[in-house]
């Protein structure tokens, strides 16, 4: 935890924020460390993103990434483990392939410094038999709670009950700000718009999702007012991207909540219009939380990352003074 | 530690294109095709890069093809080679554990035979499964187009 004033929680950047100038090879690996010593000092990594060797940490990397955090005096914060379920086309990873999978992911980010591993929530089938090896290395491992999930949802009250019946602090929840949403981004209806998708049927589609209507239903519904297939991805991504659970969550749950997951779309005016973050920063500061918050940008390249992370990280700052 | 304005500045600064995945990314490389010969076939190679934000597993290349000066080249024909391996691109699907890396290129043969320096208008489609999207295996379906002259191999 850094010593921010006003804020008694760490902030940083998972460096998925900065995928397009990284991929464009703007910056480099280097470059995108040395950009969160200007951010909040926390850095989060995501495995097959930032590592050839994935889901080893090869020695070189090893080396790379210690010595750019020493130089750049950051902290590692999170590393983004993932199940990948449906790797192969004929049939899902067993529980056996799942462990020998997510395994090697621990091992990796032990070695690199990092105190937390997100964990997708398929990897609940192996979270169990995976607690010795996060014990020995002395990793949390989270779930991150992304939408569609919701704390509200079966599939999260099931992950829940495991923590609790597990009983173990190796094992807890990464939040994304993403399920915290008052309404679904322009960028979403934009794009859902380009497919195609008459303005009635979108008008109906956030009418569901306003309702809290799930996924799957609201597709059923959306199909029959004549939602083709080539127009499902874009609609989906409405579910996908912005959920409606309630941050007094983040109270209630606090003694499962060991990271979290900064993600928003969008700035405007100093304030992210779709997602509840002045609700959410006052949550995380009533509950004492002093874990650390990635910023995870995930708007469109017209945006300089950087840029859009350090608006948010101001707005955080803002909310956490006034929220005193 | 070295943080300054003037070294932030330095790195927001740089001039290099971005683009928004998964909207507009580029696939073909914007440079010559190479007069190549694979496997008893003359034909071309040209570079190309995944249009994700992260390292895909060859079981995740559901398709590739081409269409060069009006052919079609459908995966069957191609050969794909990651590092330096070559992979028939219709044969990946059992391939979990070879990784073709976000920032690397990985280069296509094509049999076209003989084609003139050109340019020729190329057309890919490349389709890739992120391996975790909620509810099964979720294909995204890429295309990309460049006017590309060839140059000797």
């Amino acid at each position: 935890m850094t010593p921010e004033q006003n804020l008694p929680f760490g902030l940083g950047v998972a460096l998925h924020s900065f995928t397009a100038e990284y991929v464009a090879l703007k910056w480099s690996f280097e470059d995108l460390i040395e950009l969160t010593g200007y951010l909040g000092g926390g850095v989060e990594i995501t495995g097959p993103a930032h590592h050839r060797g994935y889901p080893h940490v090869t020695i070189e990397f090893e080396r790379t990434f210690k010595s750019a955090v020493e130089r750049f005096g950051v902290t590692p914060t999170c590393y983004g483990s993932y199940a990948d379920p449906f790797t192969l086309p004929a049939r899902n990873r067993t529980p056996d392939e799942l462990f020998e999978f997510i395994g090697p992911q621990l091992e990796g980010a032990a070695r690199l410094g990092f105190p937390v591993v997100r964990l997708q929530f398929f990897s609940h089938v192996v979270a169990e038999r995976l607690l010795p090896i996060a014990e020995r290395l002395n990793l949390k491992m989270g779930y991150e709670l992304h939408a569609p999930l919701t704390f509200e949802s079966s599939t999260v009250q099931m992950l829940m009950e495991q923590i609790e019946r597990l009983g173990s602090p190796h094992l807890g929840l990464i939040p994304d700000c993403g399920i915290f949403a008052s309404s679904v981004s322009d960028g979403h209806l934009d794009r859902a718009r380009g497919a195609g998708v008459p303005d009635a049927v979108i008008q109906q589609a956030l009418q569901l999702w306003s309702e809290g209507i799930e996924l799957a239903q609201a597709l059923e519904t959306l199909r029959a007012s004549g939602l083709s297939e080539q127009q499902v991805a874009p609609v989906e991504m409405f579910w996908g991207s912005f959920g409606r659970s309630d941050p007094a969550n983040l109270v209630t749950h606090k003694d499962k909540i060991i990271h979290m997951h900064g993600k928003f779309f969008t700035m405007v005016d100093g304030e992210e219009p779709n997602l509840r973050y002045r609700d959410i920063v006052g949550a995380l500061v009533a509950s004492g939380y002093d874990g650390w918050l990635s910023s995870e940008y995930e708007g469109g390249a017209s945006v300089n990352s950087f840029n859009a992370c350090r608006e948010q990280q101001s707005m955080i700052r803002s909310y956490a003074a006034g929220s005193k | 530690m070295e943080r300054s304005e003037a070294r932030l500045a330095q790195l927001l600064d740089r001039q290099v294109e971005t683009y928004t995945l998964f909207q507009d990314s580029p696939i073909l490389a914007d440079e010559p095709m190479r007069t190549a010969h694979q496997a008893g076939q003359d034909g071309v190679a040209l570079r190309i890069r995944l249009a994700s934000y992260r390292a895909l597993p060859l079981s995740c290349i559901e398709n590739i093809e081409l269409m060069i000066g009006g052919t079609r080249y459908p995966a069957e024909a191609l050969t794909l080679f990651i590092g330096n391996v070559a992979y028939c691109p219709a044969e990946t699907a059992h391939l979990f554990d070879r990784w073709w890396f976000i920032l690397d290129h990985a280069t296509v043969f094509v049999p076209t035979g003989s084609l003139g320096r050109g340019p020729h208008r190329v057309e890919i489609k490349l389709a890739t499964v992120e391996p975790y999207i909620t509810a099964g295996r979720f294909t995204f379906h890429h295309a990309d187009a460049r006017d590309l002259t060839v140059a000797e191999g």
